[in-house]
C-alpha cells in the first residue's frame, strides 16, 4: 500500500485523523466535510479502509471509550501514516500545479 | 431508545451477520453505533446502499479471513482439495453422459486442465480456463443450442454448472498456500492431465463401455493417490459426495421422476451445507489483543 498512489477515500481518511485522534463516527462527518459533501463513507467501507491503514502501519488505535454502554475507539496517524499523507499530498499537488499551470497556458480551457 | 431506533438497531445487527464472528467480535459494536449513529431521527430500516455495503464488506471480510495462511487452515486446505476435485468429478461426469450433463467435447480437456492447474497452485491460470469453459459451455448450450454435431444439452444442467463456476471460484480464490505436494507430485500431474486430455477426445466416440473403461482406470488411478496422505482422502471425500449418484443413473433409470432428482440433487444440497457450514465456522482475523471486546458490549449471534 505504502508504495501505490492512495484512493481518495483513504487519503481523505489519513487526512481526517491528520488533526488528531478521531472515532468511526468523526471520521465518516469529517470526510463529508473535507470533500464538500462529494465523498460519504458507508460504515463498511470505513472500517475496511481502517482495518486496511492499520494492517499498512499507517494509522492504530489510539483510545477506546464507552459512552452509553457503546464502545467508540479512537483512531490516529502513525509516523508511517503521516510520512504516506505528506509525499501523496506533495504529489497530488504537483500535478494540480501542473494542471493548472497547462490550462493557464491554453487560456484557460476551462 | 425509541422503538424506531430499537427496529433499526436489530436490522442493523442481522445485516452484521454477513462479517465472520471474529470480526463481530473486535468490530461489530464500533460499527454499528457508527450505523445508528449515522441514521436520521425515525429511521426504521437501514438503506439500501448501507445494506449493500455492509454485505459486500462482510462476505469479503469472510474471504479474506479464509485466505489468510494463520486464519483458516482446515478451510483453506478443503478449498484446495476442492478446486482440484470438483474439475475432475466434472470431468468424471462429462464421461458419463456427455448428452445429459452438457459437459462435453473440448470442454472435458479444459476441465483437466483447470484440476491440474490447481493442482499446481497456478491460481490465475486456473482462474482462466474456468472461464474459458464457462464461455464455452454459455456459447454452445446457451446461444447455439446444441453440439455441433447435433446432440443436444439439457439445460437444466445449466444451474448445476453455474453452481460449479461459482464454487469452484470461490474455492481458488480462497485456497492460497495448501499442501498440494501431500496430494500428487508434479509427474502424477501431469500424468493426469494428459490422461483427462485424451479422456475429453472420448466425447467423439460413442463406444459407452470404453469410456467406462477410462473412467474405471482414472478412478483407480486417483483412488491410490488419493489414499496416501490426510488431504488425499479428504478428496476422495469430496470426489464421492459428487460422484455417487450419478454411479446410480444407469442401475436406476427406470425410476426416473422425483426420487431420480432427489438423487442427482443431494450432493449439491450437500455441497451447499459444507460451504454455509464454511461461513459459519470461518475464524476471526487475528488483531490486536487490545481489540477484543468482552463485557455487556459484546455482541452475540
Amino acid at each position: 500500500m505504502t508504495d501505490r498512489p492512495l484512493q481518495e477515500a483513504t487519503f481523505l481518511i489519513l487526512t481526517s485523523l491528520a488533526a488528531g485522534p478521531q472515532h468511526g463516527y468523526g471520521i465518516m462527518t469529517d470526510v463529508a466535510e473535507i470533500s464538500g459533501g462529494s465523498v460519504r463513507l458507508r460504515a463498511g467501507t470505513l472500517y475496511a479502509a481502517l482495518d486496511r491503514l492499520r494492517e499498512a502501519g499507517l494509522a492504530e488505535v489510539d483510545r477506546e471509550e464507552v459512552v452509553d454502554g457503546r464502545l467508540r475507539r479512537y483512531y490516529r496517524l502513525t509516523t508511517a501514516g503521516g510520512q504516506k499523507l505528506a509525499a501523496e499530498a506533495a504529489r497530488v499537488g504537483h500535478n494540480s500545479a501542473v494542471a493548472v499551470n497547462r490550462l493557464g497556458l491554453a487560456g484557460g480551457a476551462a | 431508545m425509541t422503538e424506531d431506533a430499537r427496529l433499526l438497531e436489530r436490522r442493523c445487527r442481522r445485516l452484521l451477520l454477513a462479517y465472520p464472528r471474529g470480526y463481530r467480535q473486535t468490530t461489530g459494536q464500533e460499527l454499528l453505533w457508527v450505523l445508528l449513529a449515522s441514521a436520521p431521527a425515525g429511521r426504521r430500516w437501514p438503506t439500501l446502499a448501507d445494506t449493500a455495503d455492509l454485505i459486500v464488506h462482510g462476505l469479503l471480510e469472510r474471504f479474506r479471513v479464509w485466505r489468510q495462511p494463520e486464519g483458516s487452515p482446515r478451510w483453506r486446505d478443503g478449498f484446495a482439495v476442492f478446486s482440484v476435485a470438483a474439475p475432475a468429478v466434472m470431468l468424471v461426469i462429462g464421461l458419463i453422459d456427455t448428452t445429459r450433463w452438457a459437459t462435453a467435447g473440448p470442454v472435458l480437456g479444459l476441465y483437466a486442465a483447470l484440476a491440474a492447474a490447481a493442482l499446481l497452485g497456478w491460481r490465475r491460470t486456473a482462474l482462466a480456463l474456468l472461464g474459458l469453459s464457462a464461455c464455452y459451455s454459455l456459447l454452445v448450450f446457451g446461444v447455439l443450442g446444441g453440439l455441433p454435431n447435433g446432440r443436444s444439452a439439457e439445460w437444466p444442467s445449466g444451474h448445476f454448472l453455474l453452481t460449479f463456476w461459482v464454487l469452484e471460484a470461490v474455492a481458488l480464490g480462497c485456497a492460497t498456500q495448501p499442501n498440494r505436494s501431500e496430494l500428487l507430485t508434479w509427474r502424477a500431474t501431469a500424468g493426469l492431465t494428459v490422461t483427462g486430455v485424451l479422456l475429453g477426445g472420448l466425447w467423439w466416440s460413442d463406444g459407452v463401455s470404453y469410456r467406462l473403461g477410462w473412467l474405471a482406470v482414472l478412478t483407480a488411478a486417483l483412488a491410490v493417490l488419493a489414499s496416501s496422505s490426510r488431504p488425499g482422502r479428504w478428496a476422495a471425500a469430496l470426489f464421492a459426495l459428487f460422484a455417487w449418484p450419478y454411479a446410480l443413473i444407469y442401475p436406476l433409470a427406470p425410476l426416473q421422476g422425483p426420487v431420480m432428482l432427489a438423487l442427482i440433487y443431494l450432493p449439491q444440497a450437500a455441497i451447499a451445507g459444507v460451504v454455509a457450514a464454511a461461513v459459519l465456522r470461518a475464524r476471526p482475523r487475528p488483531s490486536a489483543g487490545s481489540l477484543r471486546l468482552s463485557g455487556p458490549g459484546r455482541l452475540h449471534r
